[in-house]
């Protein structure tokens, strides 16, 4: 079964193409283009690169968001698109997990924190058993709030804080007692995706596909 | 233009709060035309917000697409090109319709058509008189325009008149809301003049002595919220009715005004009405009278926002080879006659 990944809840386009649970390619762009510019072109090349038509692709899998509203828009109306005519399965994961899942193998929880503007972060709490990632929790907070609850939880004192948050909030990063990850890591790229623990979950489809902004609209939190 | 194969154009239009797609034959007949309609999810705001219409748009386009291929009773496989609106608009929502377009056309492999909204609403009359062809004047009025275009050619456009301020239907809406008739404000002004009288009140016109094309409706936009301002003030009692028909006439006046020098200016004996406004009674009413010419717009589901006037001005685009690419971006600020591919 051949999946193809597409992410573009960050400023990065990033689309890869997976043979069941084996990566046969990856592009990813980090640039100052929209999404609009950027992501067609990427799945172009991944597809070219790979030596595939879209036809050829059985699923789907793209990041629901949270992230920027705009960008988690583009690409679930891109996937829709692809998979309407031959109503193929789509798959949708979290931008948090995207960027856990880079994390690979590592023994303690991932905590992936990303901007989410005025000191609040998206975060999701991860851990690897087996092969796969495990949710236990996605949320939005004040990010030191987060840190400082975190702190104090039992287990947690190797536990890896990676995502954008730890740049754009370094004074509150720095409170993290655990372990930090390196700034590289926090671009997310869809050939880290685990895809074991998404494609156990029930598939969607153009449809039913549904992006998770984890926020309301500005003029509904101001009614 | 003699072709030996039906071309279907399949169009897809979410640039404001209504997720639209339609298939179209040859360009000027409608196999379907579905419109999801979020007016009442904005009513509860006074108007559109763009994140909730980019929302509402992505929760529903694929089942609007679905809905007009199956009415059309046709395939999506069977389709000859995508057509979407590319501009003006929200640009959120925009981005929705055409990331959904340029994954479809990708999927299919069939050619991207980007349209301009404005241009589409030109077109919903090539599909309402299967006679009519450019050259003619044409008058555009909408919630966010007020052209006057000599259309030269199905896709030459020169822009011969426009608002230096306020759109005629940001006043329409404007006023309906300090009413308190609600949104949108257009068709509720349009009934209520009815029971009017539109002399009651001697609103302002503007522009009308001079040579050039061009509207202004600010000041006449002041005028009547000064006059709804000074009757509270002074505990006059206000007579809806009359303040719409009054308010109406004079938007009517400078548009016909303006129209039949367009007319003279082009030599023209076509004048096209097209946008939401189209659909006000007054308006037609008093461009009927202008005399030695021929009259046309849309019936009432066609002047509002609807995938199958982009679908008609598409087909004319990629007729024209006017075709998009993988990097097509919305343009929120597109202009009639603008090709920013
Ligand atoms: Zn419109």
């Amino acid at each position: 079964m051949k999946t193809l990944i597409i992410d573009t809840s960050s400023a990065s386009a990033s689309a890869a193409i997976f043979e069941s649970n084996q990566l046969l390619g990856e592009v990813t762009v980090h640039t100052a283009l929209t999404h609009s510019q950027k992501l067609m072109p990427v799945v172009d090349a991944v597809l070219k690169q790979t030596e595939l038509s879209i036809n050829e692709i059985d699923a789907y899998a793209v990041c629901e968001g949270p992230g920027s509203f705009t960008g988690v828009r583009i690409g679930l109306a891109a996937v829709k698109g692809f998979a309407l005519p031959s109503d193929k399965p789509i798959y949708t994961y979290s931008s948090m997990m995207l960027l856990a899942s880079g994390v690979k193998a590592y023994p303690h929880h991932i905590i992936a924190v990303i901007d989410a503007k005025r000191s609040d972060v998206y975060y999701g709490i991860y851990h690897w058993e087996d092969e796969k990632l495990i949710t236990i929790e996605e949320n939005v907070d004040g990010f030191e709030a987060l840190i400082e609850r975190l702190n104090d939880v039992k287990g947690y004192e190797a536990a890896i804080l990676i995502g954008d948050a730890t740049q754009n909030y370094p004074e509150i990063a720095d409170q993290w007692r655990g372990v930090l990850a390196d700034q590289s890591l926090s671009i997310p790229r869809s050939g880290n995706l685990n895809l074991a623990s998404i494609l156990e979950k029930n598939a969607d489809n153009a449809f039913t596909a549904k992006a998770n902004y984890m926020r309301k609209s500005q003029a509904e939190r101001d009614r | 233009m003699m072709q030996d194969k039906d071309i279907l154009t399949l169009a897809i239009e979410t640039s404001c709060d209504e997720t639209a797609c339609a298939v179209l034959k040859n360009g000027r007949e409608v196999l379907s035309n579905e419109v999801y309609t979020q007016i009442e999810i904005h009513q509860t705001f006074g108007g559109v917000v763009p994140e909730i219409a980019s929302r509402n748009h992505l929760e529903k386009i694929s089942e609007v697409i679905r809905k007009a291929v199956d009415d059309a009773g046709v395939t999506l496989e069977q389709v000859d090109e995508i057509a979407v609106t590319y501009g003006p608009g929200l640009v959120g929502a925009l981005l929705v319709g055409l990331s959904t377009a340029k994954g479809l056309a990708y999927a299919l492999n069939k050619p991207l058509i980007p349209v301009n909204h404005i241009e589409g609403h030109i077109a919903a009359n090539y599909i309402a008189h299967k006679d009519l062809e450019p050259p003619f004047a044409c008058l555009i009025v909408s919630g966010g325009h007020t052209h006057l275009v000599d259309v030269k050619g199905y896709n030459t456009f020169e822009i011969i008149g426009r608002t230096r301020d306020d759109a005629a239907g940001e006043a329409f809406d404007k006023i309906a809301r300090t009413l308190g008739l609600g949104y949108p404000g257009g068709p509720l002004i349009d009934k209520l003049s009815r029971e009017g009288n539109p002399n009651a009140i001697d609103f302002p016109r503007a522009m009308m002595d001079q040579d050039h094309m061009d509207f202004s409706f600010s000041g006449l936009k002041s005028a009547v919220l000064n006059y709804l301002n000074s009757c509270r003030m002074k505990n006059i009692e206000i007579n809806v009715p009359d303040v719409c028909a009054s308010f109406q006439a004079a938007v009517v006046e400078v548009l016909k005004h303006k129209a039949a020098q367009a007319l003279t200016t082009t030599g023209y004996k076509k004048l096209v009405l097209a946008g939401g406004v189209a659909a006000n009674s007054a308006l037609r009413e008093a461009l009927a009278q202008i005399e030695g010419i021929s009259l046309y717009y849309p019936p009432l589901n066609l002047c509002t926002d609807n995938a199958a006037m982009i679908g008609s001005a598409g087909y004319y685009s990629a007729r024209a080879g006017i075709i998009g690419s993988l990097t097509t971006n919305a343009v929120p600020n597109l202009k009639i006659g603008e090709c920013k591919l």
